[in-house]
């Protein structure tokens, strides 16, 4: 234990108590999101003077260091120098150096003047900082991941920046910007040695140098991934899946990715005036197409034949945005099992090299929607926890989310299978959520209904009853939502499906589940029912994810305490 | 595990509180809402008033929070009514003095009326809802823990997955000897989920058996 409870005293002071669980301190370092600093890597401030000329010992990055610092720096200012540049009207580019680039050079050179490192014998000990000193030792042992990124200026210099990962989540445990080529080497080779020599088991043999090759044309980020995990002597390699350019077009195709580049794009251009430009330019190309047809705006038809246009206009232009973002992104995508590791790499401009530990893997969701059934397709995404999957920039987040951003719908169980050994997938039973929720939807989207249709009364007067219409749609639709809500137990995972349109399937294993959570509002009470979450590691919230809606109480609360009554009796396992 | 020094303890605790909460606590409403399957399954189909309408608790004893907590939630209570009722006042004063106007009759009883009622809700009827709608249970297997008042929810948290515990307490807790549980897990949603109002002694005897859990793990 780290820390030494006391209850005496904190009964007066009211102190918190934090503990450690141990279980996990022997293989993970830090697994709170507590910052612990008990745990390797410590930071250390050093005392001024007594370890002073340690500053002349040590490695020094690499002299053309300073450039990428001030890269960095200018990146992270990026959107204030935009609006500077735009708003400010282009004739304050010394208001710009003043502020940005001359700190930043000033920054770079002193950063890189006292930044040190040094391989000792078992850990990596780095120094920097000017006012406020650090010591950093980083244990070899806790390194789970060495991160290279290099894009082309790098590879000109022949440079790259290093990030040293532990298991902990969270920002990068030391990052090196930049080092060289023969340095990394050096890092990697003492790094690998220690751990060899600590786990006295094989390493694997994945170089990063082999990275470097790869073409890019702007930026490449490669990272190899060497996980400290007890990795098995069979490193036979498996090509789970592969995905051609034709499936990637497909992808995209059914895919609703390109509100991704819109909204992207929007916020950019938002910032400046270069928007407003835009919308004016394309004014003046379009107008002339449409100078013949003749659409009276003041009349109902009217209004829907512009918006039928506008809409198809609209989801043509969307969706092949969302064919160029898919093949750009998942260009050349591969997913390979490499021993217990899977690893995944893809991108035409950034280039992604990730590799997650199977045992990472919280949950598997697939989602098929109605263009994926035309294509027979379907797309799964899993949830990672742990290691670069739980770190807060949301760029390193997604890197391992999609393990098939499209696959063929006969091969998913297979896929699934490989992805996972270790869980059953059958359901002896589906369980059915109670039917008569399909009123509590009617009523809701019936009221959402009629809560449209007010204002638009006032405009269009006894045309607004047309919406009417719609009524036997939210009833069909309501009672397939419902109809097509089911869960099911396998000896091991519990299997939630939901959806009519789209439809999604999310697996989680027992052993992953973290809690179970059961839900009653109001409404649920009045009509006796009832939700079931299960809550596990690096959930994207925003996702399907098993929280099963209109329960009877009666098996919401069985379904609760079944699923404690499991999931207590498994041990959760990290990797 | 060794599930017999854990359940012991447990039950001994369940003697324990229910000694005490009877001065505060009406019991027979605790049994009537919490007790045995039975009484409720037989209401699933049927509607019945507020505050029969419950979730099984299961066969399994919960056990209520310590007699400390009623009057802790009351006084925290009456620290949001303060403040949403100075809020009130000064935006209302300001309002007033910028028109120059003097509100009317009707308009002061009925805000005085208003203002009773919720400072009644506030401080009175919702502490006490919320006190009795609170169970708890902590044995071999996890914590579960059953509350709310419109929103009912229950919060099964396995001992395995617990990653930390804190116990904390404020001042006013400090006062009334009880004290905030707060359990970490790895997980998202429910990334902790925490049981205010539990004995300081109970929340820390908690913290410590899963302690000792840690430790048999470790070996």
């Amino acid at each position: 234990m780290n820390k030494q409870v006391s209850d005496d005293s904190s009964e007066i002071h009211g102190r918190v108590d934090t503990l450690e669980k141990s279980p996990q301190e022997n293989n993970l370092g830090s697994s709170s999101r507590m910052n612990d600093e008990s745990v390797n890597p410590k930071r250390v401030p050093m005392a001024s003077g007594s370890k002073n000329d340690s500053l002349t010992e040590g490695l020094r990055l690499h002299p053309m260091s300073w450039l990428f610092i001030v890269i960095e720096f200018v990146k992270s200012f990026f959107i204030p120098i935009l609006i500077a540049i735009f708003a400010g009207g282009g004739d304050n580019f010394e208001f710009i150096g003043t502020f940005f680039v001359i700190p930043a050079v000033g920054f770079a050179i002193i950063q890189y003047w006292v930044y040190r490192y040094s391989l000792e014998e078992n850990e990596i000990v780095i120094k920097e900082g000017v006012f406020v000193k650090n010591v950093r030792h980083v244990k070899y042992e806790r390194i789970q991941n060495l991160n290279l990124s290099r894009n082309p200026l790098h590879r000109i210099l022949g440079v790259a920046q290093l990030e040293l990962e532990s298991a902990s989540g969270g920002k990068a445990e030391a990052v090196m910007r930049v080092i060289s080529l023969s340095a990394v080497e050096q890092i990697r080779a003492k790094i690998l040695s220690a751990k060899a020599a600590a786990e006295s088991s094989n390493d694997d043999k994945e170089s990063i140098s082999q990275n470097d090759q790869t073409s890019g044309f702007f930026d490449e980020k490669g990272s190899v991934e060497e996980s400290s995990s007890f990795i098995k002597d069979n490193s036979q390699q498996k090509e789970l899946l592969q995905l051609p350019l034709i499936e990637l077009v497909k992808a995209g195709l059914i895919s609703n990715k390109g509100m991704v580049v819109v909204a992207f794009a929007f916020g950019i251009l938002g910032q400046t005036r270069t928007l407003d430009k835009f919308f004016e330019r394309l004014e003046d190309y379009i107008n002339p197409w449409f100078d013949s047809v003749d659409i009276d705006f003041s009349h109902p038809l009217g209004i829907f034949a512009g918006i039928l246009f506008g809409v198809i206009a609209f989801v043509i232009f969307i969706r092949t945005l969302s064919i160029i973002f898919m093949v750009v992104t998942y260009y050349g995508f591969k997913l390979i099992n490499h021993s217990d590791k899977l690893a995944a790499s893809y991108g035409l401009i950034t280039q992604i090299h990730a590799t997650v530990p199977q045992q990472r893997i919280q949950l598997i969701s697939m989602s098929e929607n109605i263009l994926h059934r035309y294509f027979e397709r379907a797309a799964i995404r899993v949830a990672t926890a742990g290691g670069n999957a739980n770190s807060s920039q949301g760029e390193q987040k997604k890197v391992f989310r999609w393990v098939a951003p499209i696959i063929e719908r006969s091969k998913v169980d297979e896929f699934c299978m490989q992805l996972q050994p270790s869980i059953d997938y059958e359901v002896k039973q589906w369980q059915p959520v109670a039917q008569r929720a399909w009123r509590r939807l009617t009523r809701i989207y019936c009221l959402v209904l009629l809560l449209v249709s007010v204002p638009l009364a006032f405009q269009f007067h006894w045309w607004t009853f047309s919406l009417a219409a719609l009524v036997p749609l939210i009833i069909l639709y309501s009672k397939k939502t419902v109809a097509n809500m089911r869960y099911g137990w396998t000896s091991n995972a519990l299997i939630y499906e939901s959806g009519w349109l789209i439809k999604h399937r999310t697996i989680v294993p027992l052993t992953k589940i973290q809690s179970v959570e059961f839900n009653q509002g109001f409404f649920d009470r009045r009509n006796n029912m009832a939700n079931v979450a299960v809550d596990v590691a690096g959930l994207d919230l925003g996702r399907h994810l098993v929280s099963v809606r209109f329960l009877d109480t009666h098996i919401a609360q069985k379904l609760i305490d079944d699923l404690y009554d499991r999931v207590s009796h498994t041990q959760y396992t990290w990797k | 595990m060794t599930g017999g020094k854990e359940s012991s303890i447990t039950e001994a605790e369940t003697v324990d509180n229910s000694a005490e909460s009877s001065n505060v606590v009406d019991n027979e409403f605790v049994a009537a809402s919490w007790s045995g399957s039975d009484t409720v399954g037989a209401q699933h189909h049927t509607i019945v008033d507020e505050k029969h309408t419950v979730f099984e608790a299961g066969q399994k004893p919960t056990l209520p929070l310590a007699p400390g907590a009623l009057p802790y939630f009351k006084i925290s209570e009456a620290i949001v009514f303060a403040v949403i009722f100075v809020a009130l006042m000064i935006g209302q004063i300001i309002f007033l003095i910028s028109k120059a106007i003097w509100p009317e009759w009707w308009w002061i009883a009925l805000e005085i009326i208003g203002l009773i009622g919720f400072f009644y809700w506030l401080v009175f009827a919702y502490p006490k809802l919320k006190f009795l709608r609170t169970r708890w249970r902590f044995d071999d297997q996890g914590l579960f823990i059953y509350q709310g008042i419109i929103f009912r929810k229950q919060y099964a948290v396995p001992r395995s997955r617990v990653q930390h515990i804190d116990v904390t307490q404020g001042p006013i807790q400090r006062n009334y000897s009880i004290a905030e549980l707060v359990i970490h897990t790895a997980g998202t949603m429910n990334a902790s989920v925490n049981l205010t109002g539990i004995a300081f002694g109970t929340a820390v005897d908690v913290r410590d058996k899963l302690l000792n859990q840690e430790q048999h793990d470790a070996v």
